[in-house]
């Protein structure tokens, strides 16, 4: 693979698999399947891929989750739903989108009952609804791993072809700057094989950017859609309520939380107190990811951690109930020798990114984004309904559906408008040999070393739950010190890591340099520095977007109009 | 993190397949079967566990890697 100029490029290699579709979706959980299906619908004879970097069915964050998904009835008053949901957005939810968000939620999931979804039920039959932390909406129940593998089965069926294991690295774009393809490479094979994928419209939703951080099942999700975006240009949006966390084990990761605190869950201090009532006297234990976060790191802060999760309130019925949705839970109690009718377990704040907050990608309501011809959904695109908090229980897998179904009509639709011109040879060789570049970097930064880096100036609570312009800037500094063009892989797998680790870094700028800019706390944004909500100035969202080697940053304080704040 | 893959592995290859994170690859040489390769890229999320068509053959520690940065 060594070039006669001395570095490894692709194009020394003889060739690369090409594939051709009419629709490409990146990304092959909830929202991808969902979209790849919708897209089928439309184009039974069409040719329709999912990528993904894992098996589709068998990756993303919700193959992990509980599996509750928002449901609302026609009878449900969805005028007061509307109004809480505003309340937890904490001044910046839209509520036409909040109303978006929830009235579509029965269609979508009684396409997922056609799909051969099993939800709970009740003793009528009916779908079986229960509410959970934050209050909200009430869910249907069904488990995350379910969920996928029925939507998956359902795809096959329909003729959706699946890619798995190939990570995607980056976007073709045509002539005219139109999404036109993306380029990856196998994951699991001894050799680098790359893939260029050509289709008339592109569906990027690789989900969220969790950092590898500590949260069951979320270690794949690493922001590889979002990266991409930001370097080819799009526009971002909320970037700093990307601080929403997820709680668990100190020492391992289960899931399951949410409905544990509905059942009677409590959270304790070393005193044993149930401090959550310091922080949010109505909802206390039940309180959203912000305020429960925000008050665990109080504690710590304060002096009276560690922090404990009691769980030997709950009824028989009730545990019964999570053994059977989240079965891998309890493998992992009793592997940790954790008894929870006895046992209280050290509990931690779990940082999961942009993972169920308003933070992402800018998409309008038929999931278009800033970039020609690219549509995008689930936890890559930015929610405007979530407002400033995360974590709405229930709330992301009922998005996942809406937006992975509308995403496919509308690039089917722009698809059919404005054919996308091949890419020449030279544009897509190039994009091939950033992709292999790590493969020929000799320096001392390996992806490991690079991960842990944005890792350690991302993660610590005193970063990014507690934040302060002195810290920000200082975490900023370092991780800009961090040349990603010259993080090392030795191998195919370390390739993976390297392209993962590249992302993350894009990201946890993006997510850093926002809350530096963002001079007040609302939701999941604390600035110890500026503690108080301001309404006056940021009653509104910031947004973001790549200015040569720097991001700039503005708010639209009404529609059209652009009000700069500043470039870092 | 993964712990082991014992020698009642028939080399079927799902595990490999679900695996989101490639820790497992097919044995290079000698008989098929699967084998931990980045057992520190673990995340303990049982697929391998839960996919494996022979009960008992892969064993997974819930214990997170020690890598990971925690908020304190």
């Amino acid at each position: 693979m060594t070039c006669s100029c001395g570095i490894r490029r692709i194009h020394c290699m003889e060739k690369y698999e090409k594939q051709d579709a009419d629709v490409l979706v990146v990304g092959g959980a909830i929202t991808g399947m969902v979209a790849a299906i919708r897209a089928k619908e439309l184009l039974p004879e069409g040719k329709v891929l999912v990528i993904e970097k894992g098996k589709a069915s068998r990756s993303g964050c919700s193959n992990w989750a509980g599996g509750d998904i928002t449901l609302v009835l026609p009878e449900d008053d969805v005028p007061a739903l509307i109004e809480q949901y505003k309340f937890l957005g904490d001044g910046v939810a839209d509520p036409e989108w909040i109303e978006f968000a929830l009235t579509e939620t029965h269609a979508r999931v009684m396409d997922m009952v056609r799909f051969g979804v099993p939800f709970e039920r009740d003793s009528s039959g009916n779908l079986l609804r229960k509410g959970g932390r934050g209050g909200g909406a009430l869910c249907a129940i069904s488990r995350g791993a379910d969920i996928l593998k029925a939507i998956r089965k359902a795809a096959v069926k329909m003729g959706v072809t699946f890619v798995d294991k190939v990570m995607v690295t980056d976007l073709i774009r045509d002539v005219q700057g139109n999404a036109a393809g993306v380029v990856g490479f196998k994951v699991g094979t001894e050799e680098v094989q790359p893939i260029v994928f050509t289709g008339k419209a592109v569906v990027l939703v690789t989900g969220p950017v969790s950092f590898k951080a500590s949260y069951i099942g979320h270690r794949m999700c690493t922001g590889e859609g979002l990266a991409m975006a930001f370097r080819h240009g799009a526009e971002f949006m909320g970037m700093e309520f990307a601080s929403g966390h997820n709680t668990g084990p100190r020492h391992f990761d289960m899931s399951g939380m949410a409905r544990f605190v509905a059942m009677g869950g409590k959270f304790l201090n070393v005193k044993g107190e149930e401090f959550m009532t310091r922080y949010d006297p109505v909802l206390k234990n039940m309180a959203g990811f912000g305020t429960l976060n925000y008050g665990m790191a109080m504690e710590v802060r304060e002096g009276r951690g560690p922090i404990y999760f009691d769980l030997t309130a709950l009824g028989p019925e009730d545990l019964k109930l999570q053994k059977k949705i989240i079965p891998h839970t309890f493998v992992a109690l009793e592997r940790m020798n954790l008894d929870i009718s006895r046992d209280r377990i050290e509990w931690i704040p779990c940082y999961n990114g942009n993972r169920a907050s308003g933070a992402g990608v800018r998409i309008q309501k038929d999931m278009s984004t800033t970039i020609p011809g690219l549509f995008t959904g689930g936890d890559c695109g930015g929610k405007f309904h979530y407002g400033a908090n995360a974590g709405y229980h229930g709330m992301n897998f009922g998005w996942c559906a809406i937006s992975g179904y509308h995403a496919a009509q509308s690039a089917i639709a722009w698809g059919l408008k404005n054919p996308p011109v091949i890419p020449s040879e030279k544009k897509i060789q190039e994009t091939l040999d950033e992709l292999v570049l790590p493969l020929g970097v000799k320096t001392k930064t390996s992806p490991d070393e690079a991960t842990a880096m944005v890792q350690k100036n991302l993660i610590p609570y005193d970063i990014i739950i507690l934040k302060h312009k002195d810290r920000l800037r200082r975490a900023i500094s370092n991780l800009e010190g961090l040349e990603t063009d010259r993080i090392s892989a030795k191998d195919t797998h370390d390739l993976m890591k390297a392209h993962e680790a590249k992302s993350m870094a894009i990201n946890a700028l993006m997510i850093l340099k926002a809350s530096l800019f963002r001079e007040e706390s609302r939701g999941t944004h604390h600035r110890e520095d500026f503690p108080k909500r301001d309404d006056l100035t940021w009653g509104q969202w910031l947004f973001l977007k790549k200015k040569g080697e720097k991001m700039e940053f503005w708010t639209e304080p009404k529609a059209g109009i652009k009000k700069e704040i500043g470039q870092i | 993190m993964i712990e082991e893959i014992k020698d009642s592995c028939t080399g079927c290859g799902v595990c490999v397949s679900s695996c989101p994170m490639d820790v497992i690859r097919m044995e290079k040489t000698g008989k098929k079967r699967a084998v931990i390769r980045y057992r520190f890229d673990c995340m303990s999320c049982f697929n391998c566990e839960e996919d494996c068509p022979v009960p008992g053959t892969i064993y997974v520690s819930p214990e997170r890697s020690p890598w990971v940065t925690l908020p304190w």
